[in-house]
């Protein structure tokens, strides 16, 4: 609190002198995601200490932060947001909080970006890029990127971590990819009440059908539904997954009326609570694709 | 395309059976209910009810988790919690109605607000607190057929009173009515339609059902017992049209129905031959 | 019912209070069966409260009313009512038939339907203000007068014998308040006990042949002309403060000099 008022009082040349404050402080990175969470603890290691306002189980598209959340913001030497307008408020909290670090839209610098699926409007791409692990494997040197500019006496050890841990992303990626093969390709149809799994399912010859709009706020139409009613009955699709964040009225409808199984909830937007089994990225992803593929080999 | 196609192919699906007989069910209801509504000037009642509701679904929900029953319980309680509560504070103090029922509903909703926000997880509340006219289950179905038969069972008994009551509660009274009674009553019943209306087809649906049928046979009717009727036929009109247009065109289904409804009431308005907007332009003036 | 001469709404020191307000003090009167009575005060002198206390529905302080032998919440059927009417809403979806019909409602249980002697009461209470051939009209499209006998039809179908008008000439313009006028004094010469809250003494003076004038408590009681005396007058609208009334006052002098 006296810090803030200090910075408050002495203007910009309070905030130069903190900012050049010695390198024995670890560097602050604040986080708008789970997932850019995992990835700043594990390339910052003990040199940044990371701290994400968006907790598990909110949704990220509406997240509404609190004074505290705005207070940590101002703070952070380095922020880390997911981009591709994920989200929705960033610009105007930017604008309002003015935050002393760099902004980091991490979504926007990553090789392979996909357009939003059933969107018309061109320039609208799908935000839930870390769905693909070489996606992943991109942000982490991102990330590192970031830190290192932030903090150049760090610049090994931040290399060094990001190399390990692009090196267990790469292990998982060899998994999933063992994994989907016991799936025939006939059978890999997605049908989820939002539009997360694109990247998955580009990355793994998957076909998405979505039971929503992309966003969790965009309502189904009849005619839609009645489609997606009449895929599942002609494909025979075994399952279809519902998250943990949507309309689950709508999906038990649809359950009830084409017989398939309802899947294992899937983690869409971010990693899982503690105590889900899915608070880190290669649980969650993990769980996400035992699901699916367990669910959609079935009889 | 053939008329089966246009019509009947829609309905093969439960979904959509469910969809139409749960917006035709609380349309009888709603039409019902919107017409004593709209006679006696409490027409944004409806919609400052269904946010005074939150509070008590978001608790139920904390409490209780996402059981139907639970969530219907709860926003039942804080409804019925606001719409008597500001009866009792008009006829208590020196608060009139409206004043009472606004200040009520603004705080339930703060409370409601600020509990959703203590919740540990992705509540998406337009879509989950409340529902979708595709997403009715048949436990919906079965409330809106309770909720809709209590309605109309009381309108057929009590017609007289409600009648006296919403025309000349002087009379009502005078004539040894129990104005009070009825004025509670009418407030409760209107409170459970609403909760059952959010419950299985969502806020937009719900109000539109409740309001845009009752304007428009306003328009029309010179009997009360008319009004009535063909609020209720312009409900189930508007459900029925709504959702096969939905249905073909694409268009979210709860924001359809309401759109065909909403086409009659401007139609009505426009064009009612005797209260119409353009009869009252083409005689000279404006009332 | 009761001989024609005997006295049928009495009031024995009857008083009501809201809080620390006081609406009627101590009245004892004697309203006789088959006259016609105007209840006279400024505003706040307890015309409305006295009203609404022979209804049954004003709970007394203290002290009693009883109409013929009863208790007023017991004599119900005996009474008919019109309210003031500015508390109607005109736009509302109902016929002159409908509003008539709105008599024969107190008096049918739950789950019965208007039988023909109810049909014949208001096709008679239609019949004897003259609204028959308007009977499908909505009310908005009534001239004043039209609208107010629709009203004294609707109390003529209650079926009872003593009239409680509310302000009944409030808001009608010169010819409707006429034609009132003459249904009233019909009314009186065929026996009907008529008993209306009244404001303007000008008027009470040319339709009632008796008067209560009330100033919270009774000042003067009996023939119109002897409780409209200029003392009692001055006595019961002295108070007043009311723009619309003082208005009223100079006339009420006037004519009771005149």
């Amino acid at each position: 609190m006296k810090a803030i008022l200090a910075a408050v009082a002495f203007g910009p040349a309070a905030c130069a002198a903190w900012a050049g404050q010695g390198d024995g402080r670890p560097l602050r990175v604040v986080t708008l995601s789970t997932v850019l969470a995992e990835i700043a603890r594990e390339v910052g290691g003990g040199g940044a200490e990371v701290v994400n306002v968006v907790e598990p189980g909110v949704d990220p598209h509406t997240f509404n932060p609190s004074p505290a959340d705005i207070r940590t913001l101002i703070d952070a030497d380095v922020v880390l947001a997911s981009g591709l307008k994920l989200e929705a408020y960033l610009d105007r909290l930017v604008a309002s909080v003015g935050p002393r670090g760099r902004v980091v839209a991490v979504g926007d610098a990553l090789p392979v970006v996909l357009s939003m699926p059933r969107s018309g409007a061109a320039g609208e791409m799908d935000p839930h890029w870390w769905h693909s692990i070489a996606n992943m494997l991109a942000a982490v040197d991102l990330v590192r990127a970031e830190l290192t500019r932030a903090r150049p006496a760090s610049a090994d050890l931040f290399a060094r971590n990001a190399l390990a841990y692009q090196g267990r992303l790469a292990a998982l990626g060899a998994w999933v990819t063992a994994e989907v093969a016991t799936l025939p390709p006939a059978r890999r149809q997605l049908v989820t009440s939002h539009d997360a799994f694109g990247y998955f399912a580009h990355d793994y010859g998957f076909a998405v059908h979505s039971i929503n709009g992309l966003s969790t706020g965009s309502e189904a139409d009849a005619k839609h539904l009645a489609g997606l009613i009449d895929l599942i009955r002609r494909e025979n699709i075994r399952a279809v997954f519902a998250e943990s964040s949507a309309n689950p009225r709508l999906v038990a409808n649809l359950v009830e009326e084409t017989g398939a199984r309802l899947g294992a909830t899937l983690y869409a937007d971010g990693l899982g609570p503690a105590g889900s089994g899915a608070e880190t990225y290669a649980a969650m992803y993990r769980h996400n694709v035992l699901a699916i593929v367990g669910a959609l080999s079935g009889p | 395309m053939s008329l089966h196609d246009l019509l009947i192919a829609p309905f093969s699906y439960e979904f959509m059976r469910r969809g139409l007989l749960s917006a035709m069910l609380l349309g009888v209801s709603g039409g019902l209910l919107g017409c004593v509504l709209v006679l006696r000037r409490l027409a944004l009642m409806g919609d400052a009810l269904s946010h005074s509701l939150l509070p008590g679904v978001a608790a139920a929900w904390l409490l209780f988790g996402t059981s139907t029953v639970a969530l219907f319980f709860g926003g039942l309680i804080a409804g019925l919690l606001t719409a008597l509560g500001s009866a009792l504070l008009s006829r208590l103090t020196r608060i009139k109605e409206d004043a009472a029922f606004g200040s009520l509903f603004i705080v339930f909703f703060g409370a409601g607000v600020a509990l959703t926000s203590r919740l540990p997880t992705r509540l998406n509340l337009a879509d989950f607190l409340f529902g979708n006219v595709l997403g009715v289950s048949a436990g919906d179905l079965w409330l809106a057929l309770a909720v809709s038969g209590v309605t109309a069972a009381v309108f057929v008994v009590f017609y007289r009173s409600i009648l006296l009551e919403t025309f000349d509660p002087v009379f009502h009274r005078a004539t040894g009515g129990r104005g009070g009674l009825v004025h509670m009553g009418f407030l409760t019943l209107t409170v459970l339609n609403l909760v059952a209306a959010m419950q299985t087809m969502g806020i937009v649906l719900a109000l539109g059902l409740f309001l845009l049928p009752a304007v428009s046979a306003y328009l029309w009717c010179d009997r009360f017992i008319s009004m009535l009727m063909l609020s209720i036929g312009l409900a189930l009109l508007g459900s029925a049209v709504g959702i096969v247009l939905s249905f073909h065109a694409g268009l979210a289904s709860g924001a359809a129905i309401v759109l065909c409804l909403g086409l009659i009431f401007i139609i009505s308005a426009l064009f009612s031959p005797r209260y119409g907007a353009v009869r009252s332009l083409w005689r000279g003036g404006v009332r | 019912m009761d001989p024609s001469g005997q006295n049928i709404v009495l009031f024995r020191a009857a008083t009501v209070r809201y809080g620390r307000l006081t609406a009627l003090r101590d009245i004892t009167l004697e309203i006789p069966c088959g006259s016609s009575t105007a209840i006279l005060g400024r505003n706040g002198a307890g015309k409305s409260t006295l009203l609404r206390a022979v209804l049954g529905w004003q709970p007394l302080t203290s002290g009693e009313i009883r109409i013929g032998d009863a208790h007023p919440q017991h004599a119900r059927p005996r009474l008919a009512y019109v309210p003031q009417r500015h508390a109607i809403d005109w736009d509302f979806p109902i016929t002159v038939r409908g509003v008539v019909e709105q008599g024969r409602y107190p008096s049918l249980r739950l789950f019965r339907r208007m039988g023909q002697a109810d049909i014949d009461q208001v096709d008679g209470a239609m019949q004897e203000l003259g609204i028959s051939d308007i009977a499908h009209r909505q009310i908005r499209m009534l001239s004043g007068g039209q609208q107010q006998r629709a009203f004294l039809a609707r109390a003529l179908a209650q079926g009872g014998d003593i009239f409680l008008l509310d302000e009944p000439f409030a808001g009608l313009d010169l010819f409707a308040a006429e034609e009132l006028t003459h249904i009233l004094r019909n009314w009186e010469a065929q026996g009907r006990t008529v008993l209306a809250a009244v404001h303007d003494p000008a008027v009470a003076r040319h339709c009632f042949t008796r008067g209560v004038l009330l100033d919270t408590g009774l000042v003067a009681s009996g023939p119109i002309a002897d409780v409209l005396s200029p003392a009692n007058v001055d006595r019961a609208y002295r108070r007043e403060h009311c723009m619309h009334e003082s208005r009223a006052r100079p006339a009420a002098g006037e004519d009771a000099q005149g």
